[in-house]
């Protein structure tokens, strides 16, 4: 054999690293695509329940002439503009924390945090008695200023849609998703300018703006993406209003007493296409322009860039307004929405009473509610920690064409709404027969779960991992340790924090999913979030709102501890 | 030094909390800068030198003292005056590259004339020219509309001074602009930033922690430890007559030993004879080699006299000298340089 026959033979044979690989990539790619598979099949099935698989478009046709389904998207889209006006909330916000170090930074960025965990539904009970047309506590303020005749704000509009969407989750995901970058940034670039005599709004436009361009795309396309995903706000305030979104409308359409199938997998499919075609483009967008080279480069912390003390105390003033309207306020109202005799009745002789507490408290409902929620949080927590560090940790040594796909798997799942993906689980369990018997336990839960919060949990771990330094893993390696061992012994250890930040991140998920849970959730167990949602579709505000309490305070609890967590991880000063 | 200095500290002092303590990261200095200056503040890591070139700049806010920039009170803590780091009138290079790297090289350098206040502003022509004849001075003509990014350490830390020359300031402060290039551009960029300084009639305060750039480059240095300034001289001064033993062993190597009354002195490497041949006499003491570090030109070896310690030796050229070699060494008092 010629030398040149017998390299390229040799380039032919996989060795068992790129072997060990490939399966990687492809376990990875079943994990992520199995769902998304089984909703493309299903929308081409034109059979009733009880007939075997029967392959047609009738489902397609269905989606593009029926005017529901077309108005849900419209809706979908309309409500989509939270995601720029949040992105420049965001932005502002971070600019104010980051770059300006304004007085009491660090209480207003923990209040992001403890917005992002906040459950939205309990929240959202907030917001009804603030901006209900009838009973809003803001609107009989401002009707009894004498400056309105009739209540100036009507939760149930697409307006206030997208304000609790804003308050809520659109601007603190995006806090908590850019701050890092801007973090990065060298405090000497805002010095340059500022002895250049440019101003801190020219500062911000002209240099940190541009620089933060790939940070803010990714920020906008993730929120863009979840915006899709909304459910139990739309399903509360959008009802009244005769809003649905896309997320409701295949509710609806599974909630028949015929279950129409094939056309919420049609309406699914649709949306995990258009999700797709947008992280392609940003893909093609990110490999063009590479992210600036200040972002890595002498970031150095210690000092703040030198802001006169006017703009600082400015800043200072925006936010405390913000996070007194935005978070303090609802949150406040929740509180005393679970002390009411009757909800948002503020006029009765005697308003206030603990009643509700003791009801909801010694339900067997709420016992039971209770248990399963932070037993299913565990089952999913611990392992799921473990699981995305493996995974951060595999795709750390992957390379090339590999790394890019097993990335583009990890990513996938964002792009599937909670709803869409219980539907197509539900799909798999049943149509595949060895699959069956998993059908109506917590496992389909368990997994969907975890895949909804595999991209967050992986690129976290990812960017941690890649902080260590290269020659603390270098070092373990020429030890002769294996790869396992640098992750067991090396990686793992000096990310405690971020394993932390993740292992909060699924534990608050469950404390406050309804979307994917209420679908697969195993007959007879519900959280209390579920319940939660459950008392208010039933109109049982006051229940709902202690339930509601309850949850909140255990965010609150976890995000002080997953905030102080996040401080030791990179990018922080 | 004659007429008003062209920077002058009084009592200038900074102090940072340290969990319960304060830590003092400069203390009440006093420093006079003539104008034409090439001056350099000299000293190990977090001795404050970075620190006191950022309360110049006004991008740090002192807590004591007053600073006055060509015969203009900037900044008095006593009377609350507060002059903007812009409206200071000086330029600044700062120690990581930190050019805008989304914009061109002609955008960075022409960003400074853009922000004037309106009536000040420049016409676009003027503003081209300024630009063109900035980046002319500092060797990166002809690449004005190349990305920052796209450019190399050297020219990326020339596009900083540049941008800090192109508002005509007669101040121009430089955090270690050149830490974060390799050996052999430093050397080369020391040379222009000498000529540039001295052809644009600029005073440069210059902050180092490398003595070798500091000794070769300033008019005056002032060497610095823990916030304090320890001794101000020429390069000269600094090196022959340190004020004391920190100086002396910051500033260059050398051997302290104590003289004939018990006061130490030093006695730097090249001051220190040496022969493999010498007959013991009087002034040459009998040594055996410990170890040789050749570095081209001379030689550093590390002798072991008994009776007298160790001391480092240099001579010239390459000369074989293993370890264990016998040889003599000769300490002329003329030569030593006393403590205090």
């Amino acid at each position: 054999m010629s030398v040149g026959r017998a390299a390229a033979r040799h380039r032919a044979l996989p060795s068992a690293r790129t072997a060990l690989e490939l399966l990687f990539v492809a376990v990875i790619g079943v994990v992520a695509l199995a769902p998304i598979i089984a909703i493309v099949v299903m929308s081409f099935d034109t059979s009733t329940l009880t007939e075997p698989y029967r392959a047609g478009t009738a489902a397609w046709r269905a989606l593009f002439s029926d005017a529901a389904n077309l108005r849900a998207l419209g809706y979908t889209l309309v409500l989509a503009i939270r995601v720029p006006i949040g992105l420049f909330m965001a932005l502002i916000a971070v600019w104010i924390i980051v770059r300006l170090d304004a007085p009491g930074a660090r209480l207003f960025e923990y209040l992001f945090w403890f917005a992002y965990f906040l459950p939205g539904l309990p929240v959202l009970t907030g917001w009804i008695l603030l901006l209900d047309p009838d009973y809003g506590l803001l609107n009989r303020l401002a009707v009894a200023t004498g400056l309105f005749s009739e209540a100036p704000f009507n939760i149930y509009s697409a307006g206030g849609i997208i304000w609790t969407h804003l308050a809520g989750q659109t601007v603190p995901v995006m806090v908590i998703l850019i701050a890092p970058a801007m973090r990065m940034i060298d405090r000497a670039m805002d010095e340059a300018a500022i002895l250049a005599g440019a101003g801190a709004w020219r500062i911000l436009r002209r240099v940190i703006v541009p620089l933060m361009v790939p940070a803010l795309a990714v920020a906008g396309i993730a929120a863009g993406v979840k915006s899709f995903e909304s459910f139990e706000t739309e399903q509360i305030l959008g009802a009244p209003a005769d809003i649905f979104v896309y997320s409701n409308r295949i509710y609806y359409l599974l909630n028949q007493m015929t279950p129409r199938l094939p056309e919420a997998m049609a309406m699914s499919a649709v949306l995990v296409l258009l999700l797709l075609a947008a992280s392609l483009g940003y893909q093609r967008y990110a490999r063009r322009r590479a992210v600036p080279p200040s972002l890595s480069e002498g970031a150095r912390g210690g000092v703040r860039p030198a802001y006169p003390a006017g703009v600082r105390w400015a800043g200072t003033a925006a936010l405390a307004v913000y996070a007194l309207v935005a978070i303090v306020l609802p949150f406040a109202m929740l509180i005393a929405g679970s002390f009411m005799r009757l909800y948002g009745f503020f006029d009765l002789p005697a308003p206030w009473t603990t009643a509700h507490w003791q009801k909801a408290l010694f339900s067997i409902d709420f016992r039971r509610a209770a248990t399963s929620t932070l037993g299913l949080a565990l089952l999913c927590a611990l392992p799921g920690t473990l699981i995305f560090a493996g995974i951060a940790w595999a795709l750390a040594g992957l390379r090339g064409w590999r790394q890019s796909l097993a990335a583009t798997f990890v990513w996938l799942p964002w792009a599937l709404p909670g709803i869409i993906l219980g539907a197509g689980l539900i799909e798999v369990t049943l149509s595949v027969p060895a699959l069956g018997p998993l059908h109506g336990t917590f496992y389909p839960l368990i997994y969907a779960l975890l895949l909804r919060e595999m991209p967050l949990g992986v690129s976290m771990l990812r960017a941690s991992f890649a902080q260590t330094g290269r020659e603390l893993v270098d070092a373990a390696r020429l030890t002769g340790a294996g790869g396992v061992r640098i992750l067991m012994r090396i990686v793992l250890p000096l990310n405690m924090p971020a394993l932390m930040v993740v292992f909060l991140l699924i534990f608050t998920l469950v404390l406050r999913d309804i979307s994917t849970i209420v679908l697969i959730a195993p007959p007879g167990v519900q959280t209390l979030s579920l319940l939660a949602f459950k008392h208010s579709l039933n109109g049982d505000f006051e229940a709902a709102s202690v339930i509601g309490t309850v949850v909140a305070l255990a965010s609150l609890a976890v995000s002080a501890l997953a905030f102080q967590m996040a401080r030791r991880v990179g990018g922080w000063r | 030094m004659s007429g008003a200095p062209m920077l002058a500290l009084r009592g200038l002092g900074r102090a940072f909390a340290l969990g319960a303590e304060r830590l003092h990261a400069v203390a009440a200095v006093d420093l006079d800068i003539a104008a034409g200056e090439f001056f350099t503040l000299l000293g190990p890591s977090g001795c404050g030198k970075t620190t006191l070139l950022r309360m110049i700049a006004g991008l740090e806010r002192p807590d004591a003292g007053h600073i006055d920039i060509g015969g203009r009170r900037v900044f008095d803590a006593g009377q609350g005056i507060d002059v903007a780091a812009a409206s200071r009138g000086l330029g600044m290079v700062f120690q990581s590259y930190t050019v805008w790297p989304h914009m061109t090289v002609f955008e960075n350098v022409a960003f400074a004339l853009s922000t004037r206040p309106w009536r000040s502003r420049l016409r676009p022509a003027e503003i081209s020219a300024r630009v063109l004849a900035t980046l002319e001075a500092v060797a990166l003509g002809g690449i004005e509309s190349r990305r920052a990014s796209d450019l190399s350490g050297g020219q990326k830390q020339r596009l900083a001074l540049a941008r800090a020359l192109v508002a005509e300031p007669k101040l121009i402060l430089l955090d270690e602009p050149m830490s974060s290039l390799d050996a052999k551009l430093r050397e080369h960029l020391r040379r222009e930033l000498k000529a540039l300084q001295e052809s644009l009639g600029l005073t440069f305060v210059f902050v180092t922690h490398d003595q070798g750039e500091a000794l070769a480059m300033s008019h005056r240095v002032a060497v610095m430890r823990a916030g304090r300034i320890e001794q101000i001289g020429t390069p000269r001064q600094i090196y022959r007559a340190p004020a004391n033993a920190f100086v002396a062993e910051f500033i260059g190597n050398g051997t302290v030993v104590q003289d004939g009354a018990g006061a130490p002195v030093l006695y730097r490497p090249e001051d220190i004879g040496f022969s493999t041949t010498a007959t013991p006499g009087d002034d040459w003491l009998p040594c055996q080699v410990l170890g040789a570090d050749y570095s081209g030109s001379s030689t550093d070896l590390v002798v072991l006299a008994p009776g007298q310690g160790r001391f480092l030796v240099r001579i010239a050229g390459d000369q074989p000298l293993p370890e264990g070699r016998q040889g003599f060494i000769r300490l002329d008092p003329e030569r030593a340089i006393r403590l205090r």
